[in-house]
Parts: C-alpha cells; structure tokens; sequence
C-alpha cells in the first residue's frame, strides 16, 4: 500500500515537472506579438471607458494615446489583422471577461464574409495567445474552427492548419520556433501604444469601385449573424455599441455592400455608425500608408473624429485630472517620443512632410526646387497644413528643401532638422556639367551617390548619401492590387 | 487513429485505467471493443473486412479441430483438412487481392496483352485500400496454419479470437504475432505491474522518439529531394538515400516499439520486430534482424512448406527467392517493390554462393575477420547494399530508381555538401545539424543494444530523483523537437499503406 501511495506520488511529481518545463518553454517559444500588444490591457482591464475592435483599419486607424491627450478618454485598440467578424466577435467577448467599458466601437468591415477567421491563422494566434486559457476562450476555439471554410485550410508550411489544439495550447504550434529562439523571446518587446500602430508611408491610391447602393438582405451570413451577437451581448451587458466602417480605397463591390448593410443595422438596433466614407474626413492622396490603411496623418484625423464624437454622443469621461490615471502621461510620453523617431528617421519628403501633419508639430520649410510642386501629394500635404505657398519656394543653386522642426507649443526647441533633394538635382560644378556618371552604393539603408567625371572615376564631384525611400512589397499579395506603385515622393532625404 | 495524434494520447490512457479496474474474465472484451473503436476511426465500413477475416479463420480453426478429433478416417481427414485451410487462404488472400493487388494485376494484364498487340478495357475501381489489411490478413492466416500442424487448440470463443485479429497496438502495422504467443496471453490476463508498465511507457517514449522526432524530420529532406529526383542529382541522392535509409527504419521501428510498449503496459508481450538491422554484418543477418515478425512469419509458411533447405542446395536459393520477391510484393502493389524483394534475395543469395571465395580471401591476405575494422567494413557494406536496394523501395517506379541509381553512381556535385545546400532542402540548417546529432544517438544506442546493455534497465537502476528529471525531459524534447502539431501536414508512418 505504501508503495502504491509512493507510486502514485512519483507519478503526480512528474507531472508537475512536465507541468512547469512546458509553462516556461510555452513563454519562450510563443510569438509575442499578442503579448506586445495586449501587455497593457491587462495591466489596467478595468481603466477603459472604450473598446476598439475591427481589422488592421481599426489597429492602423484609431490611437488611444491621441484620446487621451486630446480628450482624456481612456480607451484600447483591439483592431487585429484580417480578423473576420466572428474573431472579432469573440475577442470582445474574451475581453469583456477582463474589462468593464462603456463604449464598444466595432469597425464593420468584413461583414459580408462567410468565414469565421482568415486562412492566415498566424492572426487568430495574434487575437488570442495573450489571453489566458479561460471557459471563454475554449468555447472561442471551438466555435471559430467548427466552421467548414476554416476546416479547409491546410498547412502548407507557410500557416498551420486551423485547430482547436492550436488555439489553446499555442505550444502544439510554437514548438518548432525552437531554432529561431533571440532575445525578444525572453524580453519581449511590449509597445504601450495601446494598440494602435503607426506606419508611417505615404501612398497613391487606387481607383475606387463604384457604389451602386446594393445591400445584403441575407441575415444568416456568418459576418452579419455574428455582429448581431455582438450587438445582443453587449446590450446584455449594458454597453453602448458604436458601429464604424473606417476609410480607405475601396476596390470592390463587395465592400460598398457592406457599408450600405451596416445602416440597416444600425436602424433595427437604433445604434450609431459612422460612416466614414460619407463624411469627407481623410484625405484619400495623401493619408493612405497603403490602398486599405491609413497613415498616421489618416489616423490622426480619424481619431480625433471619433474623440469628439464619443464625447458628444457618449458623454465618455475625461480623466484628464484624475491622478489614479498618470500613467497615461507617461505613456504618452512614450509614445510622443516615439512620434519623434519616426520623423527622424523618415526617409522622403511626402512621408515627413505626413508626419508633420501632427498637430503638436510645427514646421518651416524652405524649399530650393520648384519641381517638388509638380508632386501633388506634396502639394496636399503643405495645403492641408495650411502652409502657404509662394513664400516657401526660393529657388537656390543647392536645389535642396530644408524643413525645421519644432514642437506646436515651443517654437524655440529644433526638433529635427531635415534636408531633402532629387537625387539627379545635386551641385556639380560647372565644367563638368555635361560629363559626369554616377555610380551608387547601398548599404543599411542608405544610398550613396557617387558623381565623378566622365571615364574617371578617381575624379570625385560630389558624394551624396541619401536615405533609400521605403516601399512595402504589399501589393504582391493581393490579387486585386497589381500595378499599385507607392510613390512616395520625388525628394528623398539627404545625410551628407 | 495515429499513434502520433492528440486522440491516441486521450485514448490509451484511458482503455488501460478501465482495463485493469474491470473483473479479470471481461478483460478481453474492453479490448475488442476499444480494437474496433481503434480501427474503426480509420473507416468504419472496413471493420466489415476485419471481421470478415476473423470469421473465416475462427470458423477453419473449428473445422479444423472437429475434423481432428474424429481420428479413425485420417486419410479422408487428411485432404479435408487441406481443403479447410486452402479455403481460409483462398478467401482471406483473396480479399487482400482484391483490395490491395486488383488494380496493380489489372494494369499488368493490360500491358501484357498489348504486348501481343490486344487492346483491353478492364474496369479500375477505385479502391480504398483498408488499413493494416496486410498485417491482420498474415495474423489471422497463421492461425490456420498453427491448427493445422497442431501447434495450437482451436480457440472455442470467438470474441477473444477476434481480439487476437484485432488487437489494437500491432493491429495496422505489426509486429504479425503468432497464435501461440498471443492468443494464450489474451486468455490469461495479468495484474498490473507497476515496473513492467514503467518500462513500457519508457519503450513508448522512445517509439515515439524515432518516429516524430528523427523518421518524421528526415522524411522532409528525403521527400524533398526523391519527388523531385530529376533536379537533385549525385550527392543529393546519396544523401537522401542514406538518410532514408534511417528513415524507414526510424519510422517502422518507431512504431514497432510504441506497439510493444503500449501492449506491455496491458501485460501482453509482443515479439521483437526489430533487433539493431543496421549492425548486421551481410544480407541474411540483416533480415534477421528487420521486421523480424513477417521474415519469420514467411519462414515458418511459404519457406518450409517450400522445402525450405531440405532439397538441395538449387531449391534453397530458389524458395528463398520466391519467399523474397513475395515480400516484396506484400509490401506494395508495384514492380518496384517486387524488384526491392527479389534484389535483397539475390543479395542472399551471391553472399551464399560466393561465401567460401570469401572466406578463401581472407586467409590468402591474412585478414582477421575477428577484427574490429573488418567488422566495420562489413557492416557498412552490407548498409550500402541494403539501403540500394530502398531505392527501389522509395523510389515511384523501376525507371525512376534506375535514374536515381545511375545518378548516385556518378556523383558530380561533392561541392554540395559543404557549400549550405543541404540546409535548403525543407529543413533550415539547425534542423539538419540535429537530425544528424539524433541518428548519431541512435546508432549509439543500437550499438550499446548489440552489446547487450539495455538503457531502459539503466535507468531504472538509477535513483527516483533521477529518473523523473529523465522522463520530464524525454517528455519536454519529444514535444519540442518532434515534428508534430497543427503547423505539419500529418506524416502517416511508412507502413501504413500496407
């Protein structure tokens, strides 16, 4: 008897081993991306008066920290990638097990799908990894993978195959990230942005499709018949619900669908909904980072549209004065330093001149190349700053663009100073004007221009060091989207 | 159900907990239900064929034992007993025929007859192959046989003889065990035993070891370059010649083992299939050692029954070829896999021939065959010759192996093995380096095998601090370094289509 008490002991230790080897290698071996970005929310659930869900639209277009220092509402962005209105569905659920808010705002794109997730399920990890295993997030897993488009999709050594098991024990995936374990595994990087991003790009977009008013009038849909539920839990629950479609260039039909459904949505429900497309808000040259998301300066406009909008149609709080809320300053601190970074690393003209868009920045530009102005994307940009002209441009020998940088409420402190030139347009002096090459040097992304005279490459003219303008290879993805050219501006950046 | 997947591992744990918490005289019944359960997961409908088989077995054993006991008309009896078991075979081949060799004769008829310039339309059917048929067929016809030679009683019950068809740890994949050995320990069920389920679960963990942790990552490499032999020429197919070797033994033998050790931990010993093949030093020793169940299994019913080795030196070869070209036919309905079978009887059958100018040899140059080196040599020219042969085995058809083997005889691109292009064929180069290391453990382990030491019993000698630390980390390496879950396109073992 004692031996099988002692037996059955040994048996339990070991579990409790194996139990506590695989919880620390689980933490290790995951992709931390959800953690990123949902660290902060745990850390203070029940501070948020609002909830963001939706698609990247919604994690590239609305930035809790610009909320909260314009109208101290506190609110968290769980826009995810790709993620159909099921995912969404019970991601607010899950989130609802840890928080409180007042407000939940869903973007509605997606709700024409009869999908339950993308066939990216890399996506749903990003929903979900973060949060803890809980009766909420099983019936999630269940749910969402019981689903026979879902089931279809098959690993193929680029996404896994869709799974329960996947879901809820992330290690049956992440084991095999064994040999690409660096140290962002063990400090992960955790971004306090709240779940908003930035990308901070400047692209043309596409030719927009034509709405022609169609509905859907098939309330079974997966994506509408989910955006029901949403709507009944919360009402259980007793938040508001604010419905959205945020903007960006519509390609399909499809989608235009969607935005027309989503009113009748709102009317049998009596909810609000901004649409986002009716109202003019963004600028459709010069606030897209790529066709379908918003920039900064896009989702500086969006932001604060629904800031005020939340005020005046919520009577959300502002928690401005109210010490138990500093942290916010802090971490908009953080993310205002961060908003620095990326203007001194921006690497052309229209993507710095977007930046600067933000209205705590101000700036001074003196412009010695008058062909900048045949890129209206500049010309937008300077217009939507409500920077004037004809004083800018003094055309000089140097063809180059100055811009100074300083901060709306200190004029005296030079954030940044930044120098830009098309590259063909550099000083050569004048008797070798018409015989000179150029050879190019790239290397962290940075390009050195080499002029020397011609047939004499020891006879250096000039070197310019220009900082390579940044393309994103998006559009090879999407079916839809060839020939999409991300023209970022003529100017590019000059280092030295 | 596989063995690698998340509903075995729900489901042994829990057939054996009520297993051995049932009174002793059902016992065998829980397992025929979970064995049905167990095969029916594959396709349900094909459990019809299972008990198809055990029906027409069971009832030959009957046939065979009432005609036994009326003793007086023996030579009457005599030719009615033959015709009892030419019937069990005639029907249960004839099912595995059908199943798994029709399309296969079908296309070989078509072709022969166009040869003679006729042009026939046979229908193909499109025919699922059932699970495991080849290895249950071969279990429930040795029954016959056994009662037939009066080696074994006619088991009177049919469900315990159902349950010894269909029993489910070697059921789709072997090891072919004999009536004699398992159908007595079905009828006499043990207590649990603590140590003896210990060392079976540890057999499990390495089982499990071989298959998703070396067979199932090597299987990408070989994969990589066999399917796309034509742009992976010389040192590519050595390679993955070499390491497919391995794999087919990591796979077969991997699954072997979780076999004997999930029916351990249920007090039921199966017999070795696999005895450390690679160390062979010739042909015949390796294939005493290589799926020693059906070697043996052919031995005792298609080679004496030959004559065996009884009729001159001629008839020997010759039955041992026949045995060979039909194992090879059991393995696959393909010309290649017959070629694999014949190639290795041959083998047999040289090394025999040409034995005594060898050993001739070895004097004359003074050689000590004794010698660890000339041990060495043997081994690994006996690999080479073995794993040649896989190539036929691997490979899709007879032309493409010939290809293959053209190719790997005029190896033009050594440069490949040190230039990082074996880093990029499916698996990065960590990956690789650890497939490496995990077959040098393998070989180091079968070696120490050979020798007679047996690591399970090692570890059991240790201390109990000891052993836990060890088993958790079996445990945490199989699940991190296997080649397993949602992101892997489920890799069935190797003998499965058989």
């Amino acid at each position: 008897m004692k031996q099988t008490a002692r037996r059955i002991i040994s048996c339990v230790i070991v579990f409790v081993m194996l139990f506590c080897v695989m919880t620390k290698c689980t933490e290790v071996a995951e992709n931390k991306l959800s953690y990123g970005k949902t660290a902060p929310f745990f850390k203070y659930s029940k501070d948020f008066d609002v909830l963001f869900f939706g698609t990247s639209h919604m994690k590239l277009g609305v930035l809790p920290l610009e909320l909260w220092n314009e109208y101290g509402i506190t609110s968290y962005n769980f826009g995810c990638s790709s993620s159909r209105i099921p995912t969404t569905y019970w991601l607010m659920k899950n989130a609802l097990d840890y928080s409180d808010p007042e407000v939940v705002v869903i973007d509605c794109w997606g709700l024409g799908h009869a999908d339950k997730t993308d066939s990216s399920f890399e996506f749903v990890h990003e929903a979900f990894d973060a949060f803890p295993l809980s009766k909420t997030k099983i019936c999630a897993a269940f749910d969402l993978i019981d689903d026979p488009e879902v089931q279809s999709y098959e690993a193929d050594g680029t996404q896994e195959k869709p799974t329960v098991l996947g879901l809820l024990w992330d290690y049956s995936v992440y084991h095999n990230r064994w040999n690409s374990i660096g140290r962002s595994d063990f400090e992960p990087d955790i971004t306090n942005n709240y779940g908003g991003v930035l990308r901070p790009l400047v692209s043309k977009p596409m030719k927009f499709a034509y709405n022609d008013g169609a509905k859907f009038t098939d309330y079974e849909i997966t994506g509408i018949a989910y955006l029901e539920k949403i709507v009944s839990e919360c009402k259980e629950k007793n938040i508001e619900v604010l419905l959205t479609y945020l903007p960006y260039c519509i390609t399909s039909e499809v989608d235009w669908k969607e935005i027309n459904t989503v009113y009748e949505i709102a009317q049998k429900y009596d909810l609000k909904y901004i649409n986002f497309f009716e109202d003019e808000i963004i600028d459709y040259d010069t606030d897209l980072a790529d066709y379908t998301h918003l920039n900064p300066s896009g989702a500086w406009k969006v932001t604060d549209y629904i800031g005020e909008f939340l005020l005046s149609g919520y009577g959300i709080e502002d928690h401005r004065s109210d010490p138990h809320y500093d942290h916010w300053n802090l971490d908009y601190d953080n993310y205002d330093d961060s908003k620095i970074e990326n203007i001194k690393t921006a690497v052309d003209l229209n993507t710095y001149l977007m930046l600067l868009t933000d209205k705590n920045f101000e700036y001074s530009i003196g412009a010695g190349d008058t062909e900048i102005l045949n890129d209206n994307v500049t010309v937008n940009l300077l217009r939507n700053k409500g920077v004037n002209i004809d004083p800018v441009i003094s055309p000089d020998d140097s063809g180059r663009t100055v811009v100074e940088v300083y901060k709306a409420d200190d004029p005296y402190t030079i954030i940044d100073t930044a120098i830009f030139a098309r590259p063909q347009n550099i000083h050569i002096p004048e008797e070798y004007a018409d015989r000179y090459a150029t050879r190019y040097d790239e290397h962290d992304g940075q390009m050195s221009i080499v002029y020397f005279e011609l047939y004499n490459p020891d006879n250096v003219l000039n070197t310019v060091t220009v900082a390579i303008p940044q393309s994103i290879g998006f559009s090879e993805n999407l079916p839809n989207v060839q020939g999409i050219t991300f023209q970022n501006s003529l100017a590019v950046r000059v280092l030295r | 159900m596989l063995f690698n997947s998340i509903e075995f591992i729900i489901f042994f744990p829990i057939v054996t907990f009520i297993y051995f918490i049932i009174p002793k005289r059902v016992r065998y019944l829980w397992l025929l239900a979970a064995s049905y359960f167990f095969y029916m997961c594959w396709n349900a409908k094909y459990a019809l064929l299972l008990l198809l088989s055990t029906t027409v077995t069971y009832v030959s054993g009957i046939l065979l034992d009432i005609v036994s006991q009326n003793a007086e008309k023996k030579g009457k009896h005599d030719i009615i007993k033959k015709l009892v078991v030419a019937g069990s075979f005639t029907i249960n081949l004839g099912i595995l025929f059908f199943y798994k060799y029709f399309d296969f004769a079908a296309n070989l008829f078509i072709a022969a007859l166009g040869k003679l310039h006729i042009t026939a339309n046979i229908p193909s059917f499109d025919i699922v192959l059932p699970v495991g048929i080849s290895f249950f067929t071969f279990q429930a016809l040795s029954y016959t046989v056994d009662v037939y030679r009066g080696e074994i009683y006619a088991e009177k019950n049919f469900f315990r003889y159902a349950l010894y068809v269909s029993f489910f740890p070697q059921l789709v994949a072997g090891p072919i065990e004999r009536s004699k050995n398992l159908l007595k320990q079905l009828s006499l069920p043990t207590e649990f035993d603590f140590e003896r389920a210990r060392d079976g679960f540890l057999l499990m963990l390495w089982g499990y070891f071989l298959k998703i942790v070396i067979a199932d990552r090597i299987a990408i490499v070989v994969d990589t370059v066999f399917d796309h032999h034509a742009d992976y020429t010389g040192w590519f197919l050595i390679v993955a010649s070499v390491l497919f070797a391995f794999q087919i033994y990591c796979d077969f033998a991997g699954y072997s083992t979780i076999a004997i050790g999930a029916a351990q931990i249920l007090g039921i010993h199966l017999m070795k299939n696999f005895e450390t093949p690679y160390l062979a030093h010739n042909v015949t020793e390796f294939w005493r050692r290589w799926h020693i169940s059906l070697t043996s299994w052919f031995k005792d019913y298609l080679y004496i029954p030959l004559g065996g080795n009884r009729k001159g030196k001629l008839r020997k070869h010759i039955n041992r070829l026949i045995v060979f070209l039909l194992s090879g036919l059991w393995h696959g309905a393909g010309l290649h896999f017959v070629l694999w079978g014949g190639l290795n009887g041959v083998y047999q059958i040289i090394g025999e021939i040409l034995q005594p100018l060898r050993s001739k040899l070895v004097s004359v140059l003074r050689l000590d065959p004794d010698s660890l080196g000339f041990k060495f040599y043997k081994t690994i020219v006996t690999f080479v010759l073995v794993d040649l042969a896989w190539i036929f085995f691997r490979a899709e058809s007879i032309s493409a192996a010939n290809s293959i083997i053209a190719s790997i005889f005029h190896p033009d691109n050594p440069w490949i093995l040190f230039d990082g292009s074996l880093y990029r064929l499916g698996i990065d180069d960590k990956n690789f380096r650890f497939m490496l290391v995990s077959i040098v453990i393998l070989v180091l382990v079968d070696i120490l095998n050979r020798r007679g030491y047996c690591i399970r019993e090692l570890i059991a000698k240790q201390d109990y601090i000891a052993r836990w630390l060890i088993v958790t980390f079996a445990i945490f390496f199989i699940l991190t370094f296997g080649i397993w879950g949602p992101a892997y396109n489920a890799n069935n073992f190797i003998y499965f289509q058989f």
